[in-house]
C-alpha cells in the first residue's frame, strides 16, 4: 500500500460474530473453489509508480459461473454477511452468503409459491409453472438476522418485504403504486422507503411489527433513494425530476417539512447521498463537470450540516475525485473509518478500475484487484469491499480485503 | 393453448391417477427431457429426440412415453394448423403478385404453384386455367409437367369430375420418384385405390431409400400429403424424420440475377394432419395403462377437437373431468373442451349452458374466462357476450395474471376475423420482454400476432416473428420468403441510415 | 385500398403508364377524449429541435411531434397525404407534382399570427437543406433531385435526375419555414430557429425551463385535427437507472428507449407497458481494410469465428435481440434466410489464421513476416457506454484467446467520427447502423462510397458488390432486387468487412393510463397525435 497517499486505520478487532448466534458457527473459512477463483494479486514492484495499492487478497465470492448476473452486494452491519441480487434472464432473486462464499439461503419469492401441487404428476402437466419474480434492493437489519427487500411476488406489483434469516417472508408494505428504496434503521426497528402512492415518488417511514407508514415529504417532484444517518436521527435523500436532482436532507423525521433542507443547490445532478460513518459528512454523485457533460459524473463529499454552503461556488468545492461511474442503486462506499471512499473510475481502457480517495489528501489511488468492469462497490468493516466484475462475459460478486496499515 | 396458465388453486393435492406409484423413474430419463423440451416449446425438437428412444424403453416406461409423444404431436399439430391459414393466404397474395409481373423475366413455374395455392384454398377453376398455362408452357421438364397433370386431376376431382380426374392420372406418366409420389397423394386425398397408392408411396421410399439418396424435398412433400390423407401417421412421422422442409420445392432461375423459390402451400397443413393422427394414436396407446388413462383423456380430448371428432373429444374431456381433485387449471381447459365438443356436436345449449357456468364461476378468475373464449373458437361460434364481458375484464387488468385472457381474447377476435381487435388483445397477452422467444411465449399465440402484422402489413414485426420460429420450425421458411416478396413490393423508405 | 394503388402506380408510370392521382384529405379524428399531459424521459438532451440540423434520435423524435413531412407513411406502410393533399407524377417517374393543402397555418412566432403555409415554404426547405453551408445529414439522400420550382402558391414540382423506385417516400421530409431561420439561404446550429422552432405539427414549443425540461402543447389549429393530449414534456436524464426509477414511481409516463438491464424490473411492474419496437438496425465490428493485417479475408473471418455471439447477447442484453448473419436486419426483406451466423468455434478462428500464413510468437501473439496481429479498436462513446465497454471487453478477450491482440481506444462521439470517417485512423471500429425501412446498403459497401465523411469508412472495395449494388439500384423489377440483396447477404458474409453481431430490440414503456399508442419504430412519434388519456386517469 502506498501509505505516502492512502492511510487507512487499524484493523478492527475480530469480525463481530460473537452475539449473532445464527451466523456464529459461520467462522471465516475460504470456500474452496472460491479460492481457487481467487485473482492472482498484482506484483507489487510497480505499485509505486502508478500509484496503486494492493488489497491482501481479491477472490471471487463464489466460483464464477455463466448463465447469471450478479450485482449489488450488500454487507450485514457486522461483515460476516453479504447480500447481493442474482439475475437469470427476467428472474431476479436475492441471496445471501457468508463472506467466505458459502451460500445461505436465497429470497425468490411468489404469492403463489405453494400452488404447485404434486411434483412428480407435473411431469405431464406443464404449465402449472412460476413467473418470473422480480427481488431487489436489500437492506440489512441493524440485528444482521433481518432483511428487508423489495419484490413483485412474481404478480406484478412491488411491495417491500422482510424476511427473518431462514425464517418466513412478511409483507410490509401492501399497495397498487410501486414501495421500493427501502432502507432498515441503523438503530431502530424503524425503515424509510419509497412510494408512488402519492401520485410521484415520496418518502415515509415505516413500522415493521405494525406496518404503519407515514408520509414524510410533499414534494411536486419525486423523493428517491432515502438513506437514515448513521445515529437513526436524520435522512438524506434526492429531489427532482429531471438530470437536475438535489441532495436533501431531513434533520427530524418526526418533523418532516420543517426539518427539510437542502444541501445542494446547483444546476447540476446530484445522485444518491450516502452518511459518512461519523455522520458528519455526506458523499454522492454529481455530473458537475468543467465540459459541461452531462453524462461525466463526479463524487463529492459535503458537511451534512450544509456548512460548507449549498451553491455552485461551495459545491464546486466539493469535488474529491472525477471520472465516476455512478452506481446509484448501490451510491458512494465509504471506507468504514470514514477517512475515504472507494469507487469505480470511469476509466474506458482499464475497463472500470476500482480506486480508493483519501478525503484529507484528495488523492485517489487505484485498487488493484485485477479484475474488470467493476461496479458496486460496497464498504464492509476491517476494509472488506464487495464489488461486482465481468468474467468470461458474465458477472460475479468480488471480495477483496484491502490492507491495514 | 396453455401458453401460461397461472397457479391459482393453493394446496390442491393432485390425486389423480398417479397416487401411490410415482410414476417417474431413472429410465423415464428420455421423456423427462422431452418433457422439458415441450414445456420450452421445442416439440419437433423433442420428437426427434424421443421417437427414436421408443424401441430401447423398457416396457414400464412405454405408456409415459407414448403420452409424451402424444402431447408434442398434439402440440405440434395445433401449430401447424395455426399456421396453415395464414401460409395459405400469404402465399396467395405473393403468387399472385409474381403471376402479375410479365415481361422477358417473367416466371414459368409461378403458374404449377399458384395453382397448387388455389387448389388448397378451393378455388379450383382459377387452378386449372393456371395448371393448363404451365403445361402448355414450352421448356418445362417432363416431370414437372406430370405432376402438373397430376393436380389437373385433382382439380377436375374437386369439381366432381371423376371419370375426367381419372383419366388424367391415368395418362401421367413418367417413372421419377417425385412424380410417382405426387400420384399417391392425388390418389389418397382423392379416397381412389387407396391401398395402391399406400403401396405407390411406401416404394417410393424404399426406393430412394435402397438408393441411400434421402428422401428429396419435392417427393416428400408429396409423400407426406399421401400419409396425412392416408391416416398413416406413422410412416408420416418417418418422412418428417428424414425432411426439415426448409428447402424450397422447386428453384426457378431467370437469368444470372433472379432467382425464385417456390414451395408447397398445403405443406404446412399435411404437416398438422400427420401430427394430429399420430397424436391420437399415441394418447390411444397411453390411456391404455390405468395409470396414465386420465391423463391420456385430458389430451385426447383435444386431439380428437382438433381433428373435428366431436363425439370422442366429448368422450374423453367427459372421462377426465370425472376424476376426483383436479388442479384446477387442468379442469377449467377441460370445461372448456367439453363445451366446444357439445357445440360441434350439435348439443348447443347444454354448451351454451356450459359457458354461462363458467363465466358466473369466472368473477376474479381470469383464467377462466379465458378458457371459457378459447371454448368458443375451438367450437367456432359467436361468443359475443362472454367476450365483452371478458373485454371489460382485460381492460381493467393488470400483469400477466391476465396475460392468458388477453391471448384468448386476441384469439377470439382472431377467429372472428377482426385484425384490429386481435393485433390489441394478443399483443396485450405477449410477454413483450421476451417479444419473440418461443421459450416464453406460446408459439400459437406467436402464430397469431405474426398473422394479424401481414394484415396490418407490419411486415417487418411479422418477419422477425417466424425468424425466431423458424430456428425451431424450420418448414416456416415458405412464409418467411414469400412475405419478404411482398415486402419487398410494398416496402416505402426515405433510404435514411444513422451510425451508432 | 386506394391508396396502396396509387404507391404501386408509381411502379408503373415507369414503365409509361399514365398517372394522375386525387387523394382525399386525411381528415381523421377520432372521438376519443382530449386533455391530460404526458411527460417522457430521454437519456440526454437534444442538441436542436430542428429537423435539418439534428442528427441524433432525440432531435429527430422531437421534430415528429413539430413538423409534417409533404407526404407521410402510415402504419400499414402506405404513403398517405400530409401537408400536400394530393400530387401527381409524370410518366417518366422523374417529375413529380405536389398539389398543397391550403388550410395549414405555421405556428404562431412569437405574439403574431401564424402565417399561412405555402409553396415557398417547401421551395425555402429544400434550397436551405441542399446549400452546401447547411451541415445536414440529409443532404446525401435528397441528391436524386435535380431541381424544385414553385408553380403557384400550392403547387409545387420536384425533377428528378432519373425515375427513382420508391421515391414518393422520400417526400417524407419535414418543412421548415421560410419565415424561421434569421438567415435566408442556409441553416447553422447558430441560427435561433434550431432552438426556437416553428412548425405544422401537431405540437409546438412552448418553451426550456431550468430544468431541460422541453414542454410541447397541442397546436388547437393542427390540419389534421387537434391532437388529443394537451400537454408533451421531454425530460432529459443523466443516468439511466435514475430514468427507470423515475418511471415506475410516477416522476414520468413514459421512457422512449428502455436500457436493457431495466427491462426486467418494468415488466415485472403491471402498471407499464412495455412496448418493443422494431428498429432495423444493428451492431457489428467493422474493419479498416487498408490495414494489410486485415485485407485478408480469413483474418477477418477467423474474427467472426472467435465471438461466442449468442453469449454476449445473453450477458450483456439479457438475450434481447437476435444473432445476425450479414448487413440486414432479420426483420428486412432483404435478408438472406439460407445464409448462417458463424457458429462459435476458436479452433476454426485458428486454422483460419494459420492458412492465412499467421504462426504464434512466443508472447502468445499471431504474427506474419514478423508483423504481429495487434489492432486498435475504436469504440464511440456516445452510446449507452457500459454496455459497450462490456462488449469490447468480450471482443479483447475472445480475440486473445486465437493470439490476437487488441487494443481498445474510447472516444468522444465526434472525435471518434473523424478518426473513423474522416481519417480512416483506426483498425476495427464497434458500432451500430440504424435504417429506416430501407434496407439500403448501397453506402456501406459500394468503393465509390470510400472516402472522407462516406460510409464505406473501412474502404472496402470488390467489383462485383458494386456491380450488385448498381444493378439493384437500376432495376425496377422488386424479385431481381431480392435476388441481388440475398446474394449482397451472402458475398459480404462471406467477405467479412463486419463481423455482424446482433440486432437489439428496443423497447418503450409508458404507464396504461396511455392508450393508443402506436410507435413508429425509427421516428417514435409519428402517431402521437391521436395517443389518449382517458379523464379518469389523469392525475
Amino acid at each position: 500500500m502506498t501509505a505516502r497517499t492512502y492511510r487507512y486505520l487499524p484493523a478492527l478487532p475480530a469480525l463481530l460474530l460473537a452475539g449473532l448466534g445464527w451466523a456464529a458457527e459461520l467462522q471465516p473459512e475460504m470456500h474452496p473453489q472460491a479460492q481457487q477463483a481467487a485473482v492472482p494479486a498484482q506484483p507489487a514492484a510497480a505499485l509505486a509508480e502508478h500509484e496503486a495499492v494492493e488489497p491482501e487478497y481479491v477472490r471471487a465470492l463464489m466460483p464464477p459461473e455463466g448463465g447469471r448476473n450478479d450485482a449489488n452486494p450488500v454487507w450485514s452491519a457486522n461483515g460476516s454477511l453479504i447480500a447481493f441480487e442474482r439475475s437469470h434472464g427476467d428472474k431476479k432473486e436475492i441471496v445471501i452468503a457468508r463472506s467466505d462464499g458459502v451460500q445461505l439461503q436465497k429470497i425468490y419469492y411468489q404469492l403463489a409459491q405453494d400452488a404447485s401441487g404434486a411434483r412428480e404428476l407435473q411431469l405431464f402437466m406443464p404449465g402449472l409453472i412460476e413467473d418470473a419474480s422480480y427481488n431487489s434492493g436489500v437492506s440489512w437489519a441493524r440485528d444482521g438476522r433481518k432483511v428487508a427487500f423489495m419484490s413483485n411476488g412474481g404478480e406484478g406489483n412491488y411491495d417491500v418485504y422482510s424476511q427473518e434469516l431462514g425464517g418466513k417472508i412478511d409483507r410490509l408494505t401492501d399497495h397498487k403504486e410501486k414501495d421500493g428504496l427501502a432502507q432498515w434503521s441503523p438503530t431502530a426497528d424503524q425503515l424509510v422507503f419509497v412510494s408512488g402512492r402519492s401520485g410521484k415518488g415520496d418518502a415515509y417511514l415505516l413500522d415493521p411489527h405494525t406496518h404503519a407508514v407515514t408520509q414524510l415529504t410533499h414534494g411536486d417532484k419525486p423523493y428517491l433513494y432515502p438513506r437514515w444517518s448513521p445515529d437513526g436521527k436524520k435522512i438524506a435523500l434526492i429531489y427532482g425530476s429531471t438530470e437536475n436532482h438535489e441532495i436533501y436532507v431531513m434533520d427530524d423525521p418526526r418533523r418532516p417539512s420543517e426539518s427539510l433542507r437542502a444541501l445542494t443547490r446547483w444546476p447540476y445532478d446530484d445522485l444518491r447521498p450516502v452518511w459518512s460513518p461519523d455522520g458528519k459528512k455526506i458523499a454522492f454523485y454529481t455530473n458537475y463537470n468543467a465540459a459541461g457533460d452531462q453524462k461525466a459524473w463526479a463524487l463529492a463529499v459535503v458537511s451534512a450540516d450544509g456548512s460548507d454552503g449549498v451553491n455552485s461556488e461551495a459545491l464546486a468545492r466539493s469535488i474529491v475525485a472525477t471520472d465516476v461511474v455512478p452506481d446509484v442503486e448501490q451510491g458512494p462506499a465509504w471506507l468504514a473509518d470514514g477517512r475515504g471512499l472507494v469507487y469505480v473510475k470511469d476509466e474506458r481502457e482499464e475497463y472500470n478500475p476500482i480506486y480508493v480517495v483519501d478525503l484529507a489528501s484528495r488523492k485517489s489511488v487505484q485498487v488493484k484487484t485485477g479484475t474488470k468492469m467493476n461496479h458496486d462497490v460496497a464498504c464492509g468493516p476491517n476494509g472488506l469491499i464487495a464489488f461486482r466484475a465481468q468474467v468470461d462475459q458474465w458477472d460475479q460478486i468480488f471480495v477483496a480485503k484491502l490492507k491495514a496499515r | 393453448m396453455m401458453a401460461r396458465l397461472i397457479p391459482f388453486l393453493r394446496n390442491t393435492l393432485l390425486a389423480l391417477m398417479l397416487a401411490g406409484s410415482a410414476w417417474a423413474g431413472a429410465e423415464d430419463e428420455p421423456v423427462a427431457h422431452a418433457l422439458k423440451l415441450y414445456e420450452k416449446h421445442h416439440y419437433e425438437e423433442a420428437l426427434r429426440y424421443l421417437r427414436p428412444q421408443l424401441a430401447t424403453l423398457n416396457a414400464g416406461s412405454q405408456a409415459g412415453a407414448r403420452l409424451a409423444l402424444g402431447m408434442l404431436c398434439l402440440r405440434n399439430a395445433e401449430l401447424y394448423q395455426a399456421l396453415q391459414g395464414s401460409a395459405n393466404d400469404i402465399a396467395l397474395d405473393y403468387l399472385k403478385k409474381l403471376a402479375a409481373q410479365k415481361g422477358r423475366q417473367s416466371s414459368v413455374y409461378v403458374n404449377y404453384f399458384l395453382a397448387q395455392a388455389l387448389l388448397a384454398e378451393g378455388k379450383d377453376a382459377d387452378a386449372i386455367k393456371y395448371l393448363q398455362r404451365f403445361i402448355a408452357q414450352p421448356g418445362v421438364a417432363p416431370g414437372d409437367k406430370a405432376q402438373a397433370s397430376v393436380a389437373l386431376g385433382t382439380a377436375y376431382w374437386h369439381q366432381h369430375q371423376a371419370s375426367r380426374a381419372q383419366a388424367t392420372w391415368s395418362g401421367v406418366t413418367g417413372t421419377q420418384p417425385e412424380v410417382r409420389a405426387a400420384l399417391a397423394a392425388a390418389r389418397a386425398e382423392a379416397g381412389q385405390q387407396t391401398q395402391q397408392a399406400a403401396a405407390a408411396a411406401d416404394a417410393v421410399v424404399a426406393e430412394l431409400k435402397k438408393q441411400n439418396k434421402g428422401i428429396n424435398a419435392r417427393s416428400a412433400r408429396y409423400l407426406l400429403r399421401a400419409y396425412a390423407r392416408l391416416d398413416m401417421a406413422d410412416k408420416g412421422l418417418d418422412v418428417l424424420a428424414e425432411q426439415e422442409f426448409r428447402g424450397a420445392a422447386y428453384v426457378e432461375t431467370l437469368g444470372q440475377s433472379k432467382t425464385l423459390s417456390f414451395y408447397d402451400a398445403d405443406l404446412l397443413g399435411s404437416m398438422g394432419q400427420v401430427y394430429a393422427d399420430a397424436a391420437t394414436q399415441a394418447l390411444e396407446q397411453a390411456a391404455r395403462d390405468s395409470r396414465l388413462a386420465a391423463m391420456s383423456a385430458y389430451y385426447l380430448a383435444d386431439a380428437y377437437l382438433l381433428q373435428g371428432n366431436a363425439a370422442q373429444a366429448l368422450r374423453q374431456s367427459e372421462l377426465f373431468l370425472a376424476q376426483p381433485k383436479l388442479p384446477a387449471a387442468y379442469r377449467d381447459h377441460a370445461r372448456g373442451v367439453q363445451a366446444a365438443a357439445q357445440y360441434r356436436a350439435g348439443k348447443r345449449q347444454e354448451a351454451q349452458a356450459q359457458w354461462r357456468d363458467m363465466a358466473e364461476q369466472a368473477a376474479s378468475r381470469p383464467e377462466l374466462l379465458a378458457e371459457l373464449l378459447q371454448s368458443c373458437v375451438q367450437a367456432g361460434a359467436d361468443c359475443a357476450a362472454h367476450a365483452q364481458r371478458a373485454a371489460t375484464v382485460a381492460e381493467s387488468a393488470e400483469g400477466k395474471k391476465f396475460f392468458a385472457l388477453n391471448a384468448a381474447l386476441g384469439r377470439y377476435f382472431l377467429a372472428r376475423k377482426d385484425y384490429a381487435k386481435a393485433v390489441q388483445y394478443l399483443e396485450a397477452g405477449r410477454d413483450k420482454a421476451n417479444k419473440n422467444k418461443i421459450e416464453i411465449n406460446d408459439p400459437v399465440l406467436l402464430a397469431g400476432l405474426a398473422q394479424v402484422y401481414y394484415r396490418s402489413k407490419q411486415f417487418s414485426e411479422s418477419l422477425e416473428i417466424y425468424f425466431e420460429m423458424s430456428k425451431q420450425y424450420p418448414a416456416l421458411r415458405q412464409m418467411q420468403d414469400a412475405l419478404q416478396g411482398i415486402y419487398a413490393v410494398e416496402q416505402q423508405s426515405a433510404g435514411d441510415v444513422k451510425i451508432f | 385500398m386506394k391508396q396502396s394503388a396509387i404507391i404501386l402506380v408509381l411502379a408503373l408510370s415507369l414503365l409509361g403508364i399514365v398517372v394522375g392521382s386525387a387523394h382525399a384529405a386525411d381528415n381523421r379524428r377520432s372521438a376519443h377524449p382530449n386533455g391530460g399531459t404526458l411527460s417522457y424521459g430521454e437519456y440526454g438532451r437534444p442538441a436542436t429541435l430542428d429537423p435539418i440540423t439534428g442528427n441524433e434520435m432525440i432531435s429527430l423524435r422531437l421534430s415528429e411531434l413539430i413538423f409534417n413531412g409533404l407526404v407521410g407513411i402510415n402504419e400499414r406502410q402506405e404513403v398517405v397525404p400530409e401537408l400536400a393533399q394530393r400530387w401527381e407524377v409524370s410518366r417518366d417517374g422523374r417529375i413529380y407534382t405536389f398539389f398543397l393543402r391550403k388550410d395549414v397555418t405555421w405556428h404562431p412566432k412569437g405574439n403574431e399570427e401564424g402565417r399561412p403555409f405555402t409553396a415557398s415554404d417547401v421551395v425555402f426547405t429544400y434550397n436551405v437543406m441542399m446549400h452546401p453551408k447547411t451541415i445536414t445529414p440529409l443532404k446525401v439522400r435528397y441528391e436524386f433531385i435535380e431541381k424544385v420550382e414553385k408553380l403557384d402558391d400550392y403547387t409545387v414540382q420536384f425533377t428528378l435526375k432519373r425515375p427513382v423506385l420508391n421515391a414518393l417516400a422520400k417526400f417524407t421530409f419535414k418543412i421548415i419555414p421560410k419565415h424561421g431561420p434569421s438567415n435566408p439561404l442556409y441553416l447553422t446550429r447558430e441560427d435561433p430557429f434550431v432552438q426556437h422552432p416553428i412548425g405544422t405539427g401537431p405540437y409546438m414549443l412552448k418553451g426550456v425551463n431550468a430544468d431541460g425540461e422541453i414542454t410541447l402543447v397541442a397546436n388547437e389549429k393542427y390540419f389534421k385535427g387537434r391532437p388529443h393530449i394537451d400537454q408533451f414534456t421531454a425530460k432529459p436524464f443523466a443516468d439511466q437507472n435514475i430514468l427507470t426509477q423515475a418511471l415506475t414511481f410516477n416522476a414520468i409516463d413514459m421512457i422512449v428507449l428502455v436500457n436493457p438491464r431495466s427491462i426486467a424490473e418494468i415488466q415485472g411492474d403491471k402498471r407499464f407497458i412495455l412496448q418493443p419496437y422494431n428498429a432495423l438496425s444493428y451492431s457489428f465490428f467493422g474493419y479498416n481494410l487498408r490495414n494489410p493485417l486485415l485485407a485478408d479475408k480469413r483474418v477477418r473471418q477467423a474474427f467472426g469465428y472467435a465471438l461466442n455471439r449468442q453469449e454476449m447477447l445473453d450477458a450483456f442484453f439479457n438475450g434481447q435481440g437476435t444473432i445476425i448473419s450479414g448487413p440486414f436486419a432479420p426483420g428486412s426483406w432483404a435478408y438472406n434466410l439460407d445464409v448462417q451466423p458463424l457458429p462459435f468455434n476458436p479452433q476454426k478462428a485458428r486454422e483460419l489464421l494459420r492458412e492465412a500464413g499467421f504462426k504464434q510468437g512466443a508472447d502468445g501473439i499471431m504474427q506474419k513476416d514478423g508483423k504481429k496481429l495487434a489492432l486498435t479498436l475504436l469504440v464511440p462513446i456516445e452510446k449507452e457506454s457500459e454496455a459497450a465497454k462490456r462488449v469490447v471487453l468480450a471482443f479483447q478477450n475472445y480475440l486473445k484467446a486465437i493470439g490476437v491482440s487488441i487494443k481498445v481506444e474510447f472516444k468522444e462521439w465526434q472525435s471518434w467520427k473523424e478518426n473513423v470517417f474522416a481519417d480512416h485512423r483506426f483498425d476495427v471500429i464497434y458500432a451500430s447502423w440504424v435504417f429506416d425501412d430501407s434496407a439500403d446498403i448501397s453506402s456501406l459497401f459500394h468503393s465509390a462510397e470510400i472516402g472522407p465523411w462516406k460510409n464505406n469508412f473501412g474502404g472496402y472495395s470488390n467489383p462485383e458488390v458494386d456491380a450488385l449494388i448498381v444493378e439493384s439500384k437500376l432495376t425496377l423489377d422488386h424479385e431481381k432486387r431480392r435476388t441481388i440483396n440475398r446474394k449482397l447477404h451472402a458475398l459480404l458474409a462471406d467477405e467479412a468487412p463486419y463481423t455482424f453481431l446482433w440486432t437489439l430490440t428496443n423497447y418503450s414503456a409508458y404507464h396504461k393510463k396511455v392508450q393508443h399508442v402506436a410507435i413508429h419504430p425509427y421516428k417514435f412519434f409519428s402517431y402521437a397525435d391521436e395517443w389518449y388519456i382517458p379523464p379518469q386517469s389523469r392525475k
